[in-house]
């Protein structure tokens, strides 16, 4: 404890020079910290809304080949689908099987592009308490034609609540076919990267893209434990391809992971299928939440490399500094050095004081550095950035950013931090250590 | 037997390209519980001498004994304990560890090396010895707020805190005037005389060497005179190296 009592007098002692030093590690960890809990946000943020968008975490569509030859996207192998599915029934928390359209929404002459997700109202419980209504009452779904749009496309239409539209749409055999909607609510726009997504009773959807009230196209899993995704998704992979019902995806094919607005829509309405390729029966195919996440997380990734190599640059300046007044220090202390020696204290306790010191500016400058960007994060947090670009709301959670702690940062800030500190302290402090007691004590600084 | 041996030491200082003969084969003894000055002008080797019986320089020739241990064969670990655990340091300029109290300055020695005492033992320990050297009231002052005399007070309390059997001083009274440089001889010889410690101060001040019942004089390195004085204040030579009869003119 005296150790502790000394280096935090010593660190003292030149009050400026503390300041200066301790400032810049303090601030380099805020930058740091700050970045990093940014983009853990960020991160979060993205994957809820990605969850909440596309209602769940691993998602089973299905598709088969029609007697004259389409592919139509439909899951009429049931029994396939529930037998793969008992292979992870532990971890599904919630299940939603829906369908999917594309097409247009029509108001007089005016017309305006999006998504519709066929929804079984009764059992998604939990997309109906998520759908934040700006406009409406949730309890109208129970009218089989409602259709929940988003504020901007209602705009762009002139259409105002309680109004008819109509949606033209292709069927699963891709047939144009027209669809008669009456506006019952409305949501902010989820910023499904620009494309409106509009939500409708399945069955009412089913009926109007040819296909029967009870068939979907596919099954939306919420999963208990989010971290096991990737795992999940393989164990029901194989489960598929065991069961002979798994269509094998060129990723090559198609650059990189789908995109939102195309997982949604589901896969095939209605091409021609080549004659070679057709197959038997239902075929699935399976994607992630990870999938779509992996551009968010590409960007979050390089953010991160970029704070860490800030970090790493300023922490060598403030080191190179460290290193200095480290050397000033000696020369300060020499007769003090000289001093304790004479009195009994080892050449290796004068080293770890000389350290102690070091290290305890570096966690005192540390500790500063987190409270400051604990502050300025809950700052930044409470920025409100409303509906400005579609894109950003989806690393929104509301209309703010978050800032959460992000634990794996710190520890290896405070890693780094600690090391740099050992490496640009430990030469003049075995410089002290070694420092012969007599020559230490006849100096007259 | 002698607390202090020295024998035939010589300390060769290399200086630029030429060397400096500081001390030139002294030989003399020190017993348990002297009160020892060891006198000469400056540049006579006073410095160079204490160092090397204060374990914190080595000799370039002969061999220091430290009760019973001969030193010239510890490495740095060993001769560190040695000063740790016998001797107590007394500095010209203080030398009080400026970030630390009073109290804390005297307890700092006791806070190291292997068996620390425990705090209430060191606490009675301490307040003891800053009574003995009357700083009461100052326990809880930094050694910037004291006097010169009272900061050569609490040197002496942080030197015997170890309970050291030898003190060593290096020009004690040089810092001070000299009504407050006789008050810590003083002070000094009544530690000795109330504990039994060895006391070895150099002075080129001679009003103070009259205190001391041992006096070692030196000129040029040179051991010149070497005398105990009894009690009674009669003087008595002891056979030492060269020089042993030559009187005080040097100075
Ligand atoms: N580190 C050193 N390097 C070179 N010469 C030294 C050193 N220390 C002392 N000397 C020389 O040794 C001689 C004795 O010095 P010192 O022991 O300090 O004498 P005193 O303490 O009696 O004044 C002097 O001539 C001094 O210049
Ligand atoms: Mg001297």
């Amino acid at each position: 404890m005296t150790t502790l009592k000394m280096a935090i007098r010593n660190i003292l002692r030149q009050k400026k020079r503390t300041i200066l030093l301790g400032g810049a590690i303090a601030f380099g960890v805020m930058i740091i910290t700050l970045v990093g809990s940014l983009t853990s946000g960020l991160a979060v943020n993205a994957n809820r809304t990605f969850t909440n968008l596309l209602g769940g975490h691993i998602y089973v569509s299905g598709s088969e080949v029609t007697a004259s030859g389409r592919e139509v996207t439909v899951v009429r192998d049931v029994a396939s689908l529930e037998e793969a599915l008992l292979s992870i029934e532990n971890e599904i928390e919630e299940i939603h099987f829906r369908s999917q359209a594309g097409g247009e929404m029509i108001f007089g002459s005016a017309t305006e592009p999006i998504q519709l997700s066929g929804v079984d109202w009764d059992s998604e419980t939990t997309l109906r308490s998520n759908l934040d209504l700006t406009q409406g009452n949730i309890a109208d779904v129970q009218l089989e034609d409602t259709i929940i749009v988003p504020e901007p496309v209602l705009d762009a239409l002139g259409v105002v609540m309680g109004e008819s539209v109509l949606v033209r749409l292709t069927s699963i055999t891709g047939q144009q076919t027209v669809g008669d909607f009456v506006i019952r609510g409305t949501v902010a726009d989820a910023g499904n990267f620009g494309l409106a997504s509009g939500y409708v009773s399945r069955s009412y959807l089913n009926g109007i893209i040819g296909m029967t009230e009870d068939q979907f196209q596919r099954v939306n899993i919420g999963l208990v434990d989010t971290t096991l995704v990737d795992s999940v998704a393989q164990t029901l992979e194989s489960e598929l391809i065991l069961l002979g019902k798994l269509e094998i995806v060129e990723e090559e094919e198609t650059g990189g992971p789908p995109n939102p607005a195309m997982m949604m829509q589901g896969m095939g309405f209605g091409f021609q299928v080549d004659e070679e390729d057709r197959w038997e029966g239902t075929r699935f195919v399976v994607t992630t939440i990870n999938d779509t996440m992996e551009p968010v997380l590409t960007v979050v990734n390089l953010l991160d490399q970029v704070a860490l190599g800030l970090f790493v640059v300023l922490l060598t300046i403030t080191m190179v500094g460290l290193l200095n007044t480290f050397r000033m220090i000696l020369i300060e202390r020499t007769r003090e050095i000289g001093t304790i020696r004479a009195v009994g204290m080892q050449r290796k306790e004068v080293r770890n004081m000389f350290l102690f010191e070091a290290l305890t500016l570096a966690v005192v400058g540390a500790a500063v550095g987190m409270i400051l960007s604990i502050a300025l994060g809950a700052v930044f947090g409470a920025i409100p950035f409303g509906s400005g670009n579609p894109a950003f709301s989806v690393f929104l959670d509301g209309d703010t950013l978050a800032f959460p702690f992000n634990l794996g940062n710190v520890i290896v800030t405070l890693a780094i931090l600690t090391a740099g500190t050992l490496f640009s302290a430990y030469l003049p402090a075995r410089q002290a250590a070694r420092m012969r007691p007599a020559d230490a004590l006849r100096t007259s600084y | 037997m002698a607390i202090v041996t020295l024998s035939d030491v010589h300390k060769v200082y290399p200086l630029g390209k030429t060397e400096v003969h500081a001390v030139q084969g002294v030989s003399f003894d020190i017993e348990e519980g002297d009160f020892i000055s060891i006198a000469g002008p400056s540049g006579s080797g006073k410095s160079t001498i204490l160092n090397m019986i204060g374990c914190i320089d080595t000799p370039t020739e002969g061999s220091v004994t430290i009760d019973g241990t001969v030193t010239n064969d510890l490495n740095d670990n060993e001769i560190t304990t040695l000063r740790h655990k016998v001797l107590g340091f007394i500095f010209q300029s203080f030398n009080l560890v400026p970030v630390l109290n009073v109290y804390e300055n005297i307890e700092f020695p006791l806070l190291l090396g292997k068996s620390i005492p425990a705090k209430a033992e060191r606490k009675e320990w301490i307040e003891y010895i800053v009574g003995e050297v009357g700083l009461d009231r100052w326990m809880n002052h930094k050694p910037n707020e004291l006097s010169g005399g009272q900061r050569q007070r609490v040197a002496i309390a942080r030197a015997l805190a170890t309970k050291p059997r030898i003190v060593l001083a290096d020009e004690p009274t040089a810092n001070l005037d000299s009504k407050t440089g006789e008050q810590i001889i003083e002070l000094m010889k009544q530690v000795n005389t109330d504990l039994g410690t060895t006391f070895i101060f150099s002075t080129h001040d001679h009003t103070i060497v009259e205190i001391a019942d041992h006096v070692i004089r030196l000129q040029d390195g040179k051991v010149i005179k070497n005398e105990r004085r009894s009690s009674s204040d009669e003087s008595e030579a002891i056979g030492a190296g060269s020089g042993t009869t030559a009187d005080r003119a040097g100075e």
